[in-house]
């Protein structure tokens, strides 16, 4: 009899035991989801930073721009030309202004990252239009 | 025969729990902590990049407006030295003529981005080129946030 109702205790301990760590456990996978989330985030933004500013300062000096593009392997042309990495998306907008001596070009740099954005840089350089010999 | 007898007691069940429990939280703490502060970091250094970046369009936005000063001073003027004085005075706001060298420069929180441009001579190709374009921190090392 003494025997049979220590069983029993031990066991509604476990059951109690088993539930609180089932709950405990629930908490914690949330926690760590978080933390990897978090983590795979900042690495993407971390490589997206680097690789926008080489492509603004490559853009900066580049003399035929579309093609350098074309070389870095990004599709589209005209209105937006994009590339797609492992962990964001690359979009290049090009843009033009013209100035009363020459035009300001912009390239708009963005990286994206399940539709969120990460960084985006502006490229511009001034382009001064050649004076005519009289 | 000598058989062991392996007792589970009452409460050691839940003991285990506890250290379990307690040992997982911290493991999630420190994570958390950690991958916070990466992204933190990360956040901060993504956004100062963009506005001085920014800062360096504003820049060549400004050098546009100087070069459309240059370029009505180029038909106006004969000589270097009349052009040079002409231009001086028409400089576009805030910026200054020392010699040769347009300089001007665009703030940003504690730091400077420091432009200075050469005007080079009425019968060449272009009008200017760069000489300096640097950003300098004026922000004393022991304030620097770690």
């Amino acid at each position: 009899m003494k025997s049979g109702s220590r069983a029993n205790a031990l066991l509604v301990e476990l059951l109690i035991v088993i539930f609180f760590f089932m709950l405990a456990s629930m908490i914690l996978v949330q926690l760590f989801a978080d933390a990897k989330i978090k983590t795979v985030t900042a690495r993407a933004t971390n490589s997206a930073m680097l690789e926008t500013q080489n492509l603004a300062e490559d853009l900066y000096a580049a003399e035929d721009p579309e093609s350098f593009l074309t070389g870095m392997g990004f599709t589209g042309g005209e209105g937006e030309w994009t590339l797609t990495r492992n962990d964001y998306v690359l979009h290049v907008i090009p843009s033009a202004e013209k100035t009363a001596a020459g035009t300001l070009r912009t390239w708009q740099i963005s990286a994206t990252r399940n539709e969120n954005v990460l960084i985006t840089l502006p490229s511009t350089r001034y382009l001064p239009e050649e004076e005519v010999s009289p | 025969m000598n058989k062991r007898k392996i007792a589970l007691g009452p409460g050691a069940a839940s003991v285990i729990l506890i250290v379990v429990c307690l040992s997982l939280a911290m493991l999630a703490m420190l994570m958390i902590i950690g991958s916070r502060n990466d992204y933190n970091l990360c956040s901060r250094s993504a956004t100062m990049i963009e506005r001085v970046f920014e800062l360096s369009a504003h820049s060549e936005k400004r050098l546009a407006e100087l070069d459309a000063v240059l370029a009505s001073c180029r038909k106006e003027a004969g000589d270097q030295e009349s052009y040079l004085a002409l231009v001086g005075k028409n400089l576009p706001a805030d910026m200054s003529l020392e010699k040769d060298l347009v300089t001007w420069t665009e703030p940003l929180d504690n730091r400077n981005l420091e432009c200075i441009v050469r005007l080079l001579p009425p019968g060449e190709k272009n009008r200017t080129e760069w000489v300096s374009h640097k950003l300098i921190v004026d922000e004393p090392e022991e304030d620097w946030e770690w």
